[in-house]
């Protein structure tokens, strides 16, 4: 599997990105295991990009990361670049944000959502002690509104990806020796710092 | 020359008219949920089924099929006749396959597949979750832009991560009995 190291919007493969995609194949199904079927979920993927902007990635369907990164369609991706769409939000996979030909935006719809039959996919990313972290999901459920279903669920969605990533980050460790990747209190914390409970005793609040 | 697996696409398209008839039965009658993939209740299905919830998610899945006892236990609970449920119409046949659920695969690169992934079979008992891996390995591959020796790489990688994962598995297990 020849593999070039590319720099494209000061983003880096990680040398060996393509054989880490499939080296622990067998441990990120049992992990999916435990997601699939929630929120109709059909695939997780996580790309990872550490300070010094390697990126790595680990998917359920790496049929998808490897043609996107064979096609040379990665740097304009979602599921790959960090710096489109916003963080903590969703990018839609259909949506070209990134100015791209129509027969590009066709190839890669079909290598993303055609080929596994897919019927919709989204990308969230965060960003946390200088990583960049990208949730992927796909969905071959065919019900009415599947988007805004997600849209109404996406605190959830990110709890799934934070999970994935809990579960993959022992797994990630050797391949950024410079750099301590988040923990995932960190994490969990960023997701509930806006939700807590105020207690008014005698119209005087504290915070609990 | 390309072919069709045709056995697997039989299994599979059994496996997955089953889980459609399943689903919309339930939905019909009122066990419906947007929380679940196939969009039913799955906890209510295990209920009737008497078993885990994950293997009452199989079923809707399409993965696996339950026992006779099993189906005609869901047969009475949602009233449709066991066969029916089992089977479908008579003319449900190959001829509705939908060709998005097939896959082409060359022979040759199945039977690669098939040979490296024989050792797999020994050294786990999970056997309905190894073939689940191996068919997605199969399908992964028929996706995959790439030459020849890539692909047979990529096979290889992907079956050895099995092994090691099982090793590694058997290994945390033994461990944990000498504790």
């Amino acid at each position: 599997m020849p593999m070039t190291r590319k720099k494209e919007n000061n983003l880096l493969l990680h040398a060996d990105i393509l054989n880490i995609l499939y080296e622990h194949r067998r441990f990120v199904a049992k992990i999916y295991r435990d997601i699939m079927g929630f929120y109709n979920i059909s695939h997780i993927g996580l790309s990872i990009v550490n300070p010094a902007h390697e990126l790595v990635v680990f998917s359920t369907t790496p049929n998808i990361e490897y043609n996107l990164i064979s096609n040379q369609l990665w740097t304009q991706d979602c599921c790959f670049n960090p710096s489109i769409g916003q963080s903590n939000k969703f990018s839609w996979w259909g949506d070209n944000t990134s100015n791209l030909s129509d027969n590009q935006q066709n190839h890669l719809n079909k290598i993303k959502l055609l080929n596994n039959n897919f019927t919709l996919g989204m990308s969230i990313a965060r960003n946390l002690q200088g990583f960049d972290l990208i949730y992927s999901f796909a969905s071959k459920s065919k019900q009415p509104d599947l988007q805004a279903y997600y849209a109404t669920n996406l605190p959830r969605l990110i709890e799934i990806g934070d999970f994935f990533y809990k579960s993959m980050r022992p797994l990630y460790l050797p391949y950024s020796p410079s750099f301590e990747p988040p923990d995932v209190r960190a994490l969990l914390s960023l997701v509930h710092q806006k939700h807590y409970l105020r207690l008014v005793v005698d119209n005087e609040s504290c915070h609990v | 020359m390309v072919i069709m697996a045709e056995a697997q696409v039989d299994r599979q398209h059994f496996m997955r008219r089953f889980s459609e008839r399943l689903t919309e039965l339930m939905q019909q009658a009122g066990f419906g949920s947007q929380r679940s993939q196939m969009g039913v209740k799955i906890a209510k299905l295990a209920e009737v089924s008497c078993c885990s919830q994950q293997m009452a998610r199989r079923y809707t899945l399409g993965e696996a099929l339950p026992s006779i006892e099993v189906i005609d236990a869901i047969a009475k609970w949602l009233q449709v006749a066991p066969g029916w449920l089992l089977f479908g119409d008579p003319e449900e046949g190959l001829a509705t396959i939908d060709c998005h659920h097939t896959m082409r695969i060359l022979p040759e690169l199945l039977e690669y597949i098939l040979l490296k992934s024989a050792p797999l079979f020994y050294i786990t008992k999970d056997i309905p979750e190894l073939v689940h891996f191996i068919m997605d390995i199969i399908n992964d591959i028929t996706h995959i832009d790439a030459d020849e020796k890539s692909i047979l790489k990529i096979v290889d990688m992907s079956i050895n991560s099995a092994a090691r994962f099982h090793v590694d598995n058997k290994d945390a297990n033994d461990q944990k009995k000498r504790k």
